[in-house]
Formats: structure tokens, C-alpha cells, sequence
């Protein structure tokens, strides 16, 4: 019944490219305010359709729904196939959601060619819906690679520090770096994909359909080469740890709206869940990769928490604290159970608001003190109460206070953690009262105590505008913190079907054909 | 041994050519003394008249197809021999109207300028025919006596009279030569005439005698290493009669070449063929490479030439049919290209009085008309499609390649390439350097025609060559018996040249 | 037009040449106009034999044949198969956008618009030549339009011109040829372009005669060569023939190409050939190399070029490295661009080294979509160049705010040269990768090093050139605003993303042509059998017996391949 729905009605094809046709619409434009409302309407129009897809959703199913299919290179079996399941279809919420608020944020503090930097956002926009929404690897990889064009420019030009060509351009040239290498994973699945057709005579002799290249058997060497080639695609775009050179400039040099798709949009870690886990299954269970990435994730964890207790910015803080729970994301993947997938994958959504959330705070700062330095601030919750406290309220929704979301996620985490291993729980844990001291401490010095010098008693408390953004994150927060049923509820199938499949490996997935399809 | 000297009218009508051009000659000394007012343009064209109507009858005896012998075999009129008479009448015509403009700087015998020209023209025409050892000697030295004096043509100027001075004592050396190996030849054989000498045995005088005069005959086609009177003489004779001296004889001596291996030693091919090979490497390589390094544009010609001679050896070399095909063709576009290269050199002499390749530069500016017919006929020498150079070498070089002479292909190619580095630097510097001064140029009448009718002597050539391949193939018919691959192939009916 | 459609694309620019020749060099807008009309002419023909082309039939198509020379067995033999169209259709659309490139050359404009009409349209008779002569014929006829080119409106380097005494620059033009660094002028540039490419010329030409004398037909025609030469096993000097003659002909073109050792005088004749003679010299004169390699070695020796192509892919990794490294150090622009299309041809011999369907195919399409993407970068580098009189990269700066539609242009055509998705370069990328890796998986693995290598040095190029600060003595500089500036910029990116979009005609062109062509080369059978099929124009596809028991060694093609139509619904 979905499926005529979605033939009758391509609802993912609309929320994929409604926001790149309204980029094109804002270019007739010339009236900034002109640009401002119809780039805030098409956002919400969005926003609509996601919730509507989020509705109409079958929770408790692991079925790809509201697919969309049409051959692009038959040929070569590319197609464009998009379709939402457990996993991508709250990240498809978050996007529209985010957006939307960068949108609003944007309102005032972005001054100069407000225009392009509209069209880059929803074109932003379009290529994140993109890389969730889409089942072809070639058709993935296009928009991973498309987001490029719009971030590059983002950061370039309406990026607030002095080295952000440059950290533009590290960006970009890391992203493409690790790219290149999933590409060379995306062509050998295919290619095994093929031999293994051919030697049935199967049609089509070539797919980077992810559900047909399921199907397909391949020897472990050749999964584990696959892996670390997509792996090194993934990791350098979540960033986990040894790779996450550029993600404190971008988010620095940035512009805040960047720094909140950036941080707030995990979508590193998303490729790991949707492509590497269930493509390679065998892979991913095997001790070495275990290990390897394990280790490198509890690393970011500590990593992650003792450079940002050490920082003065706070958003080099941010960067690090969210290269910190990345870690965190990244073992509660490979724990490879069923509360560890379900409890990263709740994660994710939650940095989307908690971390991209402290981002908007550092952007309401800035444009209060024109700098995010501790030196600027000190005792502001004086002058600016409403701030402090929504400030403090994300704050420790990122740490995982009982009661917001974060809560949830970390526990999940840890629970699937422990009961994988003692050793990376027991580590894991300590990251999380890392956490708490270096967001306490930086708060208590940025908003308690005597007042700063820099800062003047004509400093404004927030405005309605970024009230309404603080306030529309802070309740998402809690309604996931305090009743994350439904969000859980839409997981479950997904993931336990991502179970089944990691128990099952490839090998045993011949006879029964494609267990990911319940429909 | 006794010559019937019964000559019918039938037999007169094969000396046609020569008679009409003989008395032509008397026509023009007449003339010459008798109006000595008479403005040197017109006995110009007076002789360039009676120089047509050769041709014209030329023309008609192949048309009709009409040959035969002359005493006794000493005169063999064939569809070889018409087509290197037209070829000489052809060539003879263009270098007199290239030559119009540069008289004026003869202070006397004009007149007898152009008697001489035509002359040795004559004579060449009878080397064309010539069908045993004592016509070639009559013949060869008949035409080269003109040579003689028109080298040495400009009195006062000292490089010239040196010119002459070289011309003379090597002509003399080489008919000593010819003399020499004439008399041993005969007196092995016995025989003179090419056809009966064929069932000779190759005995020690044989050999000699024919390589003495193998060796004369080098002397007339300037091949290494019997090149070295070419750059000076060259050099210092009067540019028209460099040009005129650069294409005609030669041509006419490899008539007598082809006659003699072809005809006399086809038995002993395998002996010649490997003289030739290493006579056509030397010159090939010699000649480009000593080229490289020349200033002067006479020079560099001459040394070019020198090559392109080792170019036509490799067809010589083949000893096939068509080999010889190959290298009638092959004359033809060189033909064209010489004669227009040398007639630029006479033209930028006359405008700016110097053949330093210097002052060549910016001629691309001065006059692009020039400019673009010496890049054309340079590429041409070079052999770059689309240009008639680059079937004349590609024809050879397959004639070659179907004997298996390889490593002479090889030699031949590289030599290409190297020929090509000094043909684009003359290109360069018409086309890339600047100007000393940008004053354009004047040409003059005659030789804008030469240089159209070579240009489209070139092109079309290049473009469309098969009328002037049936033309040689039929012209060598006579040469069929001789092994070639292709000769099973069906050899088309000969068409007539000039559409006719 | 019709069956007459290459004949238009190959005369059209001939007699624009012509027509050119009886013009005075005043008017220069009717000089322009006939130039662009010839191009246009050639170009909609272009389009029109692309889209007429039946890919379904696949063969030889449009075929023409003209007797030339019976003596020598040659004729004008016309034709295209699927490889031949896509590079006939880049060459059109490469001289069309080159001539508006060109609009604003003032000295010498007839000239010019002649010799570069010549030039390309040598280029586009060797693509659809089916003769070996004319093959050759025309490929030697494309060398010497590029001298004049180069020496008449091209440039000296930046460090030519510093060098002011004229001793060093006496030095610098004599004959210094393999080792020259980067300090050279332009008459150095194209006379080291004409003796390299003719030096290999001639060695292909001895390759073409020697198939010529034994395959003892008389002829120069491919298609009968290609059915009935036996040059297999006769053995000399201590190898076979057949070897020799391959190797003279691969390395004899592969120097156009230009393959590694044989590549230095490539990027000094970009550097100094004007803006249209670059863009028409990278994007299709390279092309001639692998065309011909493909034409005469792959389609005349099958059995020789299995044996032998792994030469190729030795190679290929040498000039994807090399290439990429030096133009990441270059510090001129078109140094920088033609250093790296040098690297890419790489990626197109891998495509040819694995003899595998999907990675030719690919590597087909990656000479068309190059040719675009290269074409872009030397338009924008010439502009600049004539902006600012300089190819400096580290003088020039910020020109993003002087030159906004360049800029934007010119990422458009970096992404294309990186093969982002978006442009068709990827696909072809993609391809080549998918196709040579069961072989290859290490040249792979170098040729995913070289894309991140071009990344590195085109966004180098890019932030030298537009970002950062301006000199102001750059000031003067503007952007291109008129259409005419705009309009070739405008054709290639719109190639370049649509065939991105739609590569479904394009993909099924290259297909049939390339699937009779390796089928016939991986097929292990004597060369005896081979005779047995009839010598037509136009063969059907022959399937490759399946070769379940070793799949990794040939990727066969799968049922549906010789009708690639199928892929349309």
C-alpha cells in the first residue's frame, strides 16, 4: 500500500529536490528580505513534508519504504533508487529540522550576499537529504561528493575567521581524500557483484543497488580490503579520531550554520550503519577490525574530551567535544549489538540537536562579543539570563544528564559496550565524566562568577528569534529524553534486522534471499 | 663498325623536337645580333616560344604514341625518353621566365644567355634519348659545354668565375672518367649499345668501365661522394642557372642512369643494388645533416638537393619497375618544388639583394605571398601531406619497402625528420622572427607566374596524384619484365598526360 | 546531408580555410564569420552523425570510399564506428568554442583562423579515416599547423622573458632539446613539438609499411588488413614480426598520446601555444594518439596487442605520477594543465591496458569527457593570460573579484577535470576503475593517487589564481562578459553536466564499437580462424565463449551487451 503511494506519489524525489528548485528560485530574487522569507518557506515546506513522511511511516519495520526506483545507466546498474528505513528516516527529519533553524539563525547575522548563501544552504540541504536518502552507491558517492561544492563555498565566503580559504580548502581536499578510496570500495563490490551475476547469468551483470549487492557472497579478504577502503571514506568524514585534522578549522573558520550541519549531522557514522555494516557483514565482526576500530574510537573519546577541556575557544571546544562523542558513536557501532546500534544510532540524532545546538549558543555569543574566546566573556549570566540557561540546558543535554536525550543514547552505548567488552566499556565510561568537566568548568567560567571585562552592561539577552530556536531545540531534547518510545520504535526493525544480518554474515544469505527485505 | 646513315622522313619525324629546337637556337642568335636594341624580355619570350611549341610537339609524339630508334640503336625515342624531354623542355621554360629580371645584372651577352640555356636544354634532351655509351658521352658533354659558361656568367663577381673555374675542371675530370670506362666497357663487350650488352659476363674490366662511368654520372647528379663542386658552384653561379643546373641535368643523367642498370645490367642487379644503397645513405645523410648549419639559402638548397638526390637513389636502388615509377614521380614533385624554392631566392635577391637566410626574417610580413609559397614548396622538400614531397617519398619508400630494403627505409626516414629541423628554420624565420624592415616586397611578372604554376604543380600533385602516377607507370611500360610484386597486379591503360 | 556527413565535418573546415585565404586581413568580422560558420557547419554535422549513429548496427558507418591511388592500393576511405563518433563530435565542438576563444587575436587574424581551421580539421580526418595512408596522411597534416600556431601567437615562459641576455637566449633555442627546465621560448616550444611528434611519426609510418609489404595485399585499407593480414609468427631478429611492427606503431603514436618517457614535449607546447590551440591540442590533437593505437594496433594485430598492452599499463602509472607531481610543483599556469592532462591520458591508456569491455568503453568516454574538461581549464588559463599578461601563478591573485563568471567557470571545470560527480568525467572514471582492477588493481589504486593529486594542484591553481590578494596592477583586468566570450565556456560545461546526466547514448556509441574490437582480442583462437568470417563493413558482435571456471581473468560481456539499446527504457 506504501509502495503505490510512493509510485503515486514520489514524496522522497520531492523532499530531495524541493530545496535545490527553490535555490534556483531565490536566484530571480533580488529583495533580501524577499530572499529571506521564501528561503524560511521553502525550508518549512520541507520540514512538512518530512514530518509527513515521518507519520506515514511504519515503525517496528526493517522494510525500505516509500521507495522510488528508475534506471539511470542500466549499463553500468546504476539507478536512481531512494528510499527511507529505521535508520535514515529520522536523519532525514533532522536535516529538514536543522535547516530550518540555520535558516531563522541566519535572519540577521548573515549580512553580505545573503542570496548565495540562501542557495547554498538549501543546495546544502538538497545533497545531505541526498546522501540519506539514496540505496545506489554511485548515486550515494554523487551526493556525498555534490555536498562539497556548497560547504566549500560556505566556509569560504561567509566564514568569520581569517584562515578560512584554508580551512576550506582542508575540508574539501580530506573529504575528497578519503572519497576516492570508498570509490575504489564502491567499484570492488560492484565488480564482485558481477562475477557473482555472471556466473549465474543474472540480469543485471553490473548493480550498486545496495539491496542487490546484499545478496552477493564475497570471500572475507576481500571484504576486510572493501572495508578499510570505505572505512577511510566514512572516517575522514565523521571525523573518527586520527582523521579529524580539519574538522575544529572548519568549524572555527565557519560559518555557524556550517558547523551545525557539520557537527549536527553525523554523517561519517551514518555510511558505517547504512553501507559498510550490512554490505560487510563478515568484515565487521572480525577480530582485527573489531579491534583496530575499537580502539581508535575509545581514543577519540579521551582524545576528544582532554583537548577540549584544554580549550580557551568555545568552538574549538565544540569541535572537540563532538570528536569526543563521535567515539562514542563509533564503539557503540561496533559493539555490534543490538543496544549498541540502536543506542549510537539515537546518538546521532541527539548530537544533531544537543551539539548543533551549543553551536547556535556560540553563534548567539558571537554576535554579541564579535568572538568566542573565553577572554570576551565571564559572568554574562547577570546581563543575559534567558542565555545562560538555555546554555546550561543543552550543555548538559550533551553530557547526558538523565532526563534529556543524551541520557538515553550514552546508556544505550555503554550497555551494548559493556556487553561486548569490559575493557572499552569501562574506558568509555570515564569519557563521559570528561565531558561533564570540561562543559561545567568552561560554563562556569564563561557565565558565572564576577563579571568579564569585556563584557558591557548593553549586552542584549536573547532575542525572540534565537529564543525560538534555543526553545524548539530544548523541547525536542526533552521530548526524546523523557519519552523516546516513538523515535525507538521506528529504529527497532531496522536494527534488528542490521542484527540478523551481522549474525547471519554473507555467506549464509544466499539461500535466504535478501533478509533485510520484509516486505 | 658501319652506320646506315638512311634517314626516311618517318625517321626525321622522331627527331622532330631536337629539329625545331635546333633551328630555334640559330633563329635566336640571329635575332640577337640583328636587333641589338631589342629589349631582353622579348627574345625572352621569343625562346620561351619556340620552347612551348617543343613541347607542344613533344606532346603530340606521345599522344599518338609514336617511337622508335635512330641510328642504329644510338637514339632511342621511347615514352621514357618523351617524358624526361618534357620534363627538361618543362623545366627549361620556367627557369627562363624565372631568369627575366635577373638578366639586367649580366652587363653583356644577354642574348647568349638564353641561346645557351636553350642549348644545353638540347643537349639534355639528347642524353634523354641516348641508347649507347658514344651518344651519352656526345650528349652529356654537349649539354654540359652551356653549363660551362653560364656558371661563370657574372664576370666581375670573383665566387662566380670560382665557380666556374670548380664547375670546369671537375666536368672535365668526371669526362675523363666517362671516356675511360666507355673504352673498357667496349672493349669487353664490344658492344655499345645498352640492349645488347645485356648477356655480358661480369668480367674485372666490366665492372670497372661501368663503375668509372657510374662514377661520371655521380658527378652530374652531385651524390656523395662526388658532391663537392655542388655548394661552391652553387654558390657563385648566377641563381638561375643554379636553379636551371639544380634540376635539368640531373634529370636527364638519371635518364641515362635508368637505361644503363635497368636495361644493360639488369643481370647483375644484386651487384649494383648494393652500390647504390650505400651511395644513396651517404648522400641522404650527408646532405641533410652538413645542411643544418648553413647561413646562406643557396647553400642550404644546394645541400638539400644533394639529399633529395639520395631520395631518388633508393628508387634507383630498388631496381624494380616500380622503383623506377617512384622515381619519375619523385622528379616531378621535386621539379616543382626546387624550381619555386630557387625562384624565391631570385625574387627576395633581386628586392633586398641578399640569400643570407637572415634576412629572411619577417617575410611573413614583407610579402605574404612569398612567404607562403617557399613554406609550401620548403614542406614540400621535406615531404608533409598534403604536398606532392610526401607521395614522392611515401611512393618510394613503399617501392622500396616491397624489395626489403630496410634498413635504407630507415635511414630515409630518419633523414626526414632531420631535413625537416632546417626546412622550419628558414619557416621560422620568414614567419616567427621580426623584420629588419617592414617595406613589403615587389615580385615581378614572370615570377609570379612560375611560382603559381609551381605552387599548383605542388598541390595538386599532392592532392590528387593518380593522373601523374598512370603517366610514369605507362611512360616505363617497357620496364614490366623487370621483378616487381606488383607487376602481377592489372596495370591500367595508359591515360594521356596534359588531358589529352 | 545524411550519408555525406563526414564529408562535411572533414571539408566544411578545409574550404572555410580556403575561402579564408581570398579575404583581406581588414575585415576582420568577416574573417571571424566565415571561420565560425566553416566550424559551425562541421560541428552541427557532428551532432548529426553522433545522434544518427546506430548503435544498434554498430560497425562502420557514414562510410565513403573513394578511389585514390591503385598503384599504391590507397583510397579515401571514410568512416566511424562508435569510437571514432564521440572524438569527432569533441574535435567539432572544441573548434567551435576555440574559435570564439580566439575572437580577440589581432595580429595576423586570417592566418590564424586558417591554420587553426587546418589543424583541426587534420585532427578530425584521422578520427574517420579508414585507410592506414590517410591515417597517417592526415596526422602528419595536423603537426605543422601547430608550429605556425605555436610560433606565430604563442608565448614565451616567464623565465625566457626575465632572461635578458642574448647569448642565454641564442642557448636557449639551439639545440638544448631533452633538457630544458621550464625556461624556453615559444619558437624552442614548437620546433621541439614538430621534430619529437614527426621523430615518432616516422616510426609509426615503418610500423604501417612493414604491414603494408607482408601483408602482401597491396593495400593500405584497414577493414581488409584487419580481415586478412596474416602477420602472425614470422620470425626476426630473434622475435617475431608482428611484435615489432606493434611496438613501432604503439610507441610510434603513443608519443602524441603522450605517454610517459615520450611526454616532455607536451606541456612546453601547451605552455606556449595560444588559447585555442591548446584547448584543441589537449583536448582532442593527444586523443590522436590513443585513437590510432586503437585503430591500427588493436583492430590489425588483436593477438599481439593481448600480449604486448601490459607495456601500456607499466607505463601509464609512470605518467599519472609524474604528471600529477609536476603540476602540482609548476608555478605556470598552462604548465600546471598540461602537466596534468599528460597524467590523465594516463588513466585512458589503463582503460586500454586491461582489454576489458566496461574499461575501454570508459576509457572512450574519458577522452571525450577530457577533452571538455580540458578545454575549460586552457580557455579560462588563456583568458587570464590575456587579462593579465602573465601565466605566473604565484604573481596572480584574487581575481575571483575581477572576474566573477571566470571563476565560477573555473570551478565548474576543475570539478570536471577531478571527476566529481556531475560531470561525465566521473562516470568514465568510474568505469576505468570498475573495468581495470580484476587486472590492474595496483595501477588502480595509482590512478585513485592521481585523482587526489589533481585535486591537490587544480585547487592550488584555482586559489593562486582567483583567491587570496590582487595585485593592483591587475586592476584593469575583466571579467567575460560579452556572449561571444561566454558562449564556448557556456557549450562545454553544458557537455560536460549533461552527458553527465544522460550518458545512456553516449555509453551505447562507445559500446559498439569497442565490443567486436575486445571481443576479438580476448578471444584465444589461431589467427587462421579469424580469416574465416567474411570481410564486411559491418560485423555483428560476436559473443566471447563464457569462461565460467577463471572469471577474473575476463569480465564477458553479459547477454545483454550486444544490443546495448536495452539500456534506453
Amino acid at each position: 500500500m506504501l509502495e503505490e503511494l510512493a509510485s503515486t506519489f514520489p514524496i522522497l524525489t520531492c523532499i530531495l529536490f524541493l530545496p535545490v528548485i527553490g535555490a534556483v528560485v531565490l536566484w530571480l530574487f533580488d529583495d533580501e528580505d524577499m530572499v529571506r522569507t521564501s528561503a524560511l518557506t521553502i525550508a518549512l515546506l520541507e520540514l512538512a513534508l518530512t514530518v509527513f513522511v515521518l507519520l506515514r511511516f511504519i515503525p517496528e519495520s526493517s522494510a525500505m519504504q516509500f521507495s522510488e526506483h528508475v534506471p539511470w545507466i542500466p549499463a553500468l546498474g546504476v539507478s536512481y533508487h531512494i528510499a527511507v528505513d529505521g535508520i535514515s528516516v529520522l536523519f532525514v527529519g533532522l536535516t529538514a529540522f536543522l535547516t530550518v533553524l540555520i535558516v531563522i539563525y541566519s535572519w540577521d547575522t548573515v549580512r553580505h550576499q545573503v542570496k548565495l548563501y540562501m542557495m547554498a544552504l538549501l543546495a546544502l540541504e538538497t545533497t545531505t537529504m541526498g546522501v540519506f536518502l539514496s540505496l545506489d552507491l554511485i548515486l550515494f558517492f554523487v551526493f556525498w561528493e555534490l555536498m562539497l561544492i556548497p560547504s566549500y563555498f560556505l566556509i569560504k565566503l561567509w566564514g568569520g575567521g581569517p584562515e578560512r580559504h584554508y580551512a576550506a580548502l582542508k575540508f574539501v581536499l580530506y573529504t575528497l581524500l578519503g572519497s576516492v578510496f570508498m570509490l575504489v570500495g564502491i567499484a570492488l563490490l560492484d565488480i564482485n557483484y558481477h562475477q557473482w551475476a555472471t556466473l549465474r547469468h543474472m540480469e543485471p551483470t553490473y548493480s550498486f543497488d545496495l539491496l542487490e549487492l546484499l545478496s552477493v557472497p564475497i570471500p572475507l579478504g576481500q571484504q576486510i580490503l572493501i572495508f578499510w577502503l570505505l572505512f577511510l571514506g566514512f572516517a575522514f568524514k565523521a571525523p573518527v579520531f586520527p582523521f579529524h585534522t580539519w574538522l575544529p578549522d572548519a568549524l572555527f573558520e565557519g560559518p555557524i550554520g556550517m558547523a551545525v550541519v557539520l557537527a549536527g549531522l553525523k554523517l561519517g557514522t551514518f555510511g558505517f550503519i547504512r553501507f559498510s555494516i550490512p554490505l560487510l557483514p563478515d568484515a565487521s565482526r572480525s577480530e582485527t577490525v573489531v579491534t583496530v576500530i575499537m580502539t581508535l574510537g575509545v581514543a577519540a573519546i579521551l582524545y576528544g574530551a582532554i583537548m577540549a577541556l584544554i580549550q580557551q575557544d568555545f568552538r574549538r571546544l565544540l569541535a572537540f567535544s563532538s570528536i569526543s562523542h563521535l567515539g562514542f558513536v563509533v564503539i557503540g557501532l561496533f559493539a555490534l549489538n543490538y543496544q549498541g546500534l540502536q543506542g549510537s544510532l539515537l546518538t546521532m540524532i541527539n548530537l544533531g540537536f544537543s551539539t548543533a545546538g551549543l553551536f547556535f549558543i556560540a553563534g548567539f555569543l558571537y554576535s554579541r562579543q564579535q568572538s568566542t574566546q573565553l577572554g570576551s566573556f565571564g559572568g554574562m549570566a547577570k546581563q543575559t539570563p534567558l542565555l545562560a540557561s538555555f546554555f546550561l540546558f543543552l550543555g548538559l543535554a550533551s553530557i547526558g544528564l538523565p532526563g534529556t536525550n543524551g541520557f538515553i543514547g550514552e546508556f544505550l552505548i555503554l550497555l551494548g559496550t559493556f556487553k561486548a567488552s569490559w575493557l572499552y566499556g569501562g574506558i568509555a565510561v570515564t569519557g563521559v565524566i570528561f565531558s561533564a568537566a570540561y562543559f561545567l568548568w568552561y560554563y562556569e567560567r564563561a557565565m558565572l562568577g564576577p563579571l568579564g571585562k569585556a563584557v558591557t552592561d548593553s549586552i542584549r539577552d536573547l532575542q525572540p528569534r534565537e529564543i525560538l530556536i534555543a526553545s524548539a531545540l530544548s523541547v525536542m531534547i526533552l521530548w526524546i529524553g523523557l519519552y523516546p518510545a516513538p523515535f525507538l520504535r521506528m529504529m527497532n526493525g531496522s536494527v534488528q534486522a542490521l542484527v540478523d544480518r551481522l549474525e547471519r554474515g554473507t555467506v549464509a544469505s544466499i539461500e535466504s534471499k535478501q533478509p533485510v527485505r520484509v516486505d | 663498325m658501319t652506320f646506315a646513315l638512311t634517314i626516311s622522313p618517318s625517321d626525321l619525324l622522331l627527331l622532330l623536337p631536337e629539329i625545331l629546337l635546333t633551328s630555334w637556337l640559330c633563329l635566336i642568335l640571329i635575332i640577337d645580333f640583328s636587333f641589338p636594341r631589342l629589349p631582353n624580355e622579348q627574345l625572352a619570350y621569343f625562346s620561351i616560344a619556340g620552347l612551348v611549341a617543343t613541347l607542344g610537339c613533344l606532346a603530340w609524339l606521345d599522344i599518338n604514341g609514336i617511337t622508335g630508334t635512330l641510328f642504329a640503336n644510338m637514339f632511342a625515342l621511347d615514352r621514357m625518353a618523351l617524358f624526361f624531354k618534357m620534363f627538361i623542355v618543362g623545366s627549361t621554360i620556367l627557369v627562363i621566365l624565372a631568369s627575366i629580371d635577373y638578366i639586367h645584372r649580366f652587363k653583356f651577352f644577354r642574348g647568349e644567355y638564353y641561346f645557351l640555356v636553350v642549348m644545353s636544354a638540347l643537349g639534355m634532351m639528347f642524353m634523354a634519348s641516348a641508347n649507347d655509351l658514344l651518344s651519352v658521352f656526345v650528349a652529356l658533354e654537349f649539354s654540359t659545354i652551356g653549363f660551362y659558361v653560364l656558371v661563370a656568367y657574372l664576370r666581375e663577381d670573383m665566387a662566380s668565375n670560382e665557380a666556374g673555374i670548380k664547375f670546369f675542371i671537375l666536368g672535365i675530370f668526371a669526362a675523363g672518367l666517362l671516356a675511360y670506362g666507355i673504352s673498357l666497357v667496349y672493349g669487353e663487350t664490344g658492344k655499345l649499345v645498352f640492349s645488347d650488352m645485356q648477356a655480358a659476363q661480369a668480367t674485372p674490366g666490366l665492372v670497372i668501365g661501368f663503375l668509372l662511368i657510374f662514377g661520371a654520372l655521380g658527378f652530374k647528379i652531385g651524390a656523395v661522394p662526388f658532391h663537392s663542386w655542388i655548394p661552391d658552384t652553387y654558390h657563385g653561379s648566377p641563381t638561375p642557372v643554379t636553379a636551371f643546373l639544380s634540376i635539368a641535368p640531373k634529370a636527364a643523367a638519371f635518364a641515362i642512369l635508368i637505361r644503363m642498370f635497368f636495361v644493360a645490367l639488369a643481370t647483375f642487379k644484386p651487384i649494383w643494388a648494393l652500390l647504390i644503397v650505400a651511395v644513396s645513405i651517404l648522400s641522404m645523410t650527408y646532405g641533410n645533416i652538413v645542411a643544418i648549419a648553413q647561413k646562406n639559402m643557396k647553400r642550404l638548397l644546394a645541400y638539400s638537393g644533394i639529399a633529395q638526390i639520395g631520395n631518388l637513389l633508393i628508387g634507383l636502388a630498388t631496381g624494380t619497375k616500380m622503383g623506377s615509377d617512384a622515381m619519375l614521380f619523385y622528379l616531378l614533385t621535386y621539379l616543382f618544388a626546387n624550381i619555386g624554392a630557387w625562384a624565391i631566392v631570385i625574387a627576395v635577391s633581386e628586392a633586398i639583394g641578399s640569400e643570407e637566410i637572415d634576412d629572411y626574417s619577417g617575410l611573413g610580413r614583407r610579402s605574404p605571398f612569398l612567404a607562403f609559397s617557399m613554406l609550401i614548396f620548403l614542406l614540400s622538400l621535406a615531404g608533409v601531406p598534403p604536398l606532392a614531397g610526401f607521395i614522392g617519398k611515401l611512393y618510394i619508400f613503399v617501392a622500396a619497402i616491397k624489395e626489403g630494403l630496410y634498413v635504407l627505409i630507415t635511414v630515409g626516414l630518419i633523414n626526414i625528420v632531420i631535413s625537416m629541423y632546417y626546412y622550419l628554420i628558414v619557416v621560422k624565420k620568414m614567419y616567427i622572427s621580426e623584420p629588419h624592415d617592414r617595406s613589403p616586397l615587389k615580385i615581378s611578372g614572370p615570377i609570379k607566374v612560375v611560382l603559381y604554376v609551381c605552387l599548383a604543380g605542388t598541390l595538386t600533385i599532392g592532392i590528387y596524384p593518380q593522373p601523374v602516377t598512370d603517366w610514369v607507370v605507362s611512360a616505363l611500360l617497357m620496364f614490366s619484365n623487370l621483378a616487381d610484386p606488383t607487376a602481377s597486379l592489372p596495370v591500367p591503360p595508359a591515360v594521356i598526360p596534359f588531358g589529352g | 546531408m545524411g550519408d555525406y556527413a563526414l564529408l562535411y565535418i572533414l571539408f566544411a573546415p578545409f574550404m572555410g580555410a580556403i575561402a579564408l585565404i581570398f579575404v583581406s586581413n581588414r575585415q576582420a568580422m568577416l574573417v571571424r564569420g566565415i571561420a565560425a560558420g566553416a566550424a559551425l557547419v562541421s560541428l552541427l554535422a557532428s551532432l548529426y552523425l553522433f545522434y544518427a549513429y546506430d548503435h544498434v548496427k554498430g560497425g562502420f558507418q557514414f562510410v565513403q570510399r573513394f578511389e585514390w591511388s591503385h598503384q599504391l592500393g590507397i583510397s579515401l576511405h571514410l568512416g566511424v564506428d562508435g569510437i571514432g563518433t564521440p572524438l569527432v563530435l569533441a574535435s567539432g565542438i572544441l573548434l567551435f568554442a576555440g574559435i570564439f576563444v580566439s575572437w580577440h587575436i589581432k595580429d595576423r587574424t586570417k592566418e590564424f583562423y586558417i591554420w587553426l581551421l587546418i589543424l583541426a580539421a587534420a585532427t578530425i580526418g584521422v578520427f574517420m579515416s579508414l585507410d592506414l595512408f590517410f591515417l597517417f596522411f592526415f596526422y602528419e597534416l595536423s603537426v605543422i599547423p601547430m608550429y605556425l600556431l605555436l610560433g606565430m601567437w604563442g608565448s614565451h615562459t616567464k623565465q625566457y622573458n626575465e632572461m635578458t641576455d642574448p647569448e642565454g637566449l641564442k642557448q636557449r633555442d639551439s639545440v638544448g632539446f631533452i633538457f630544458n627546465f621550464g625556461s624556453n621560448s615559444k619558437e624552442y616550444a614548437a620546433m621541439k613539438l614538430v621534430l619529437f611528434l614527426s621523430a615518432f611519426a616516422v616510426a609509426a609510418l615503418m610500423g604501417i609499411l612493414l604491414i603494408y609489404k607482408f601483408s602482401g595485399l597491396n593495400t593500405f585499407d584497414i577493414l581488409v588488413l584487419r580481415e586478412q593480414a596474416k602477420l602472425m609468427n614470422i620470425p626476426v631478429l630473434g622475435t617475431t614480426l608482428d611484435k615489432i611492427i606493434w611496438l613501432l606503431i604503439f610507441f610510434g603514436f603513443a608519443s602524441i598520446a603522450p605517454l610517459w618517457p615520450l611526454h616532455s614535449w607536451s606541456p612546453v607546447g601547451h605552455a606556449a601555444a595560444p588559447a585555442a590551440t591548446s584547448m584543441l591540442h589537449a583536448g582532442v590533437l593527444m586523443k590522436l594518439g590513443h585513437f590510432s593505437i586503437i585503430r591500427v594496433a588493436f583492430e590489425i594485430l588483436p593477438e599481439t596487442t593481448r600480449e604486448l598492452m601490459p607495456i601500456a599499463a607499466v607505463l601509464c602509472m609512470f605518467s599519472i605520477v609524474y604528471g600529477g607531481f609536476v603540476a602540482f610543483y609548476a608555478k605556470d599556469t598552462k604548465y600546471v594543465i598540461g602537466y596534468s592532462s599528460s597524467s590523465h591520458m594516463g588513466y585512458v591508456f589503463l582503460g586500454m591496458a586491461a582489454l576489458d569491455y566496461i574499461s575501454l568503453t570508459g576509457a572512450v568516454m574519458y577522452m571525450f569527457a577530457h577533452a571538455m574538461a580540458t578545454g575549460m581549464l586552457f580557455a579560462m588559463a588563456g583568458w587570464v593570460y590575456d587579462q593579465t599578461h602573465s601565466r605566473d601563478i604565484p604573481a596572480l591573485g584574487g581575481l575571483s573579484n575581477r572576474m566573477p563568471f571566470i571563476s565560477g567557470c573555473f570551478v565548474v571545470a576543475c570539478m570536471a577535470s577531478i571527476g566529481v560527480p556531475g560531470t561525465v568525467n566521473f562516470i568514465a572514471e568510474v568505469m576505468i576503475i570498475v573495468g581495470s582492477w580484476n587486472k590492474y588493481p595496483f595501477q588502480v589504486i595509482v590512478a585513485v593517487v592521481g585523482i587526489v593529486l589533481t585535486l591537490a594542484y587544480l585547487f592550488k591553481m584555482m586559489r593562486g589564481l582567483f583567491y587570496g590578494p590582487m595585485d593592483q596592477k591587475y586592476s584593469h583586468a575583466h571579467d567575460a562578459v560579452s556572449l561571444v566570450d561566454r558562449l564556448p565556456l557556456l557549450i562545454m560545461i553544458t557537455v560536460s553536466i549533461g552527458f553527465f546526466f544522460f550518458p545512456m547514448h553516449l555509453y551505447n556509441v562507445v559500446r559498439s564499437g569497442v565490443d567486436p574490437l575486445i571481443s576479438k582480442i580476448i578471444r584465444v583462437v589461431p589467427v587462421a580462424s579469424l580469416n574465416r568470417e567474411a570481410f564486411d563493413v559491418k560485423r555483428e558482435t560476436t559473443d566471447p565463449p563464457e569462461t565460467p571456471d577463471a572469471p577474473l581473468l575476463t569480465s564477458n560481456p553479459s547477454p545483454l551487451t550486444p544490443h546495448p539499446s536495452r539500456g534506453l527504457e
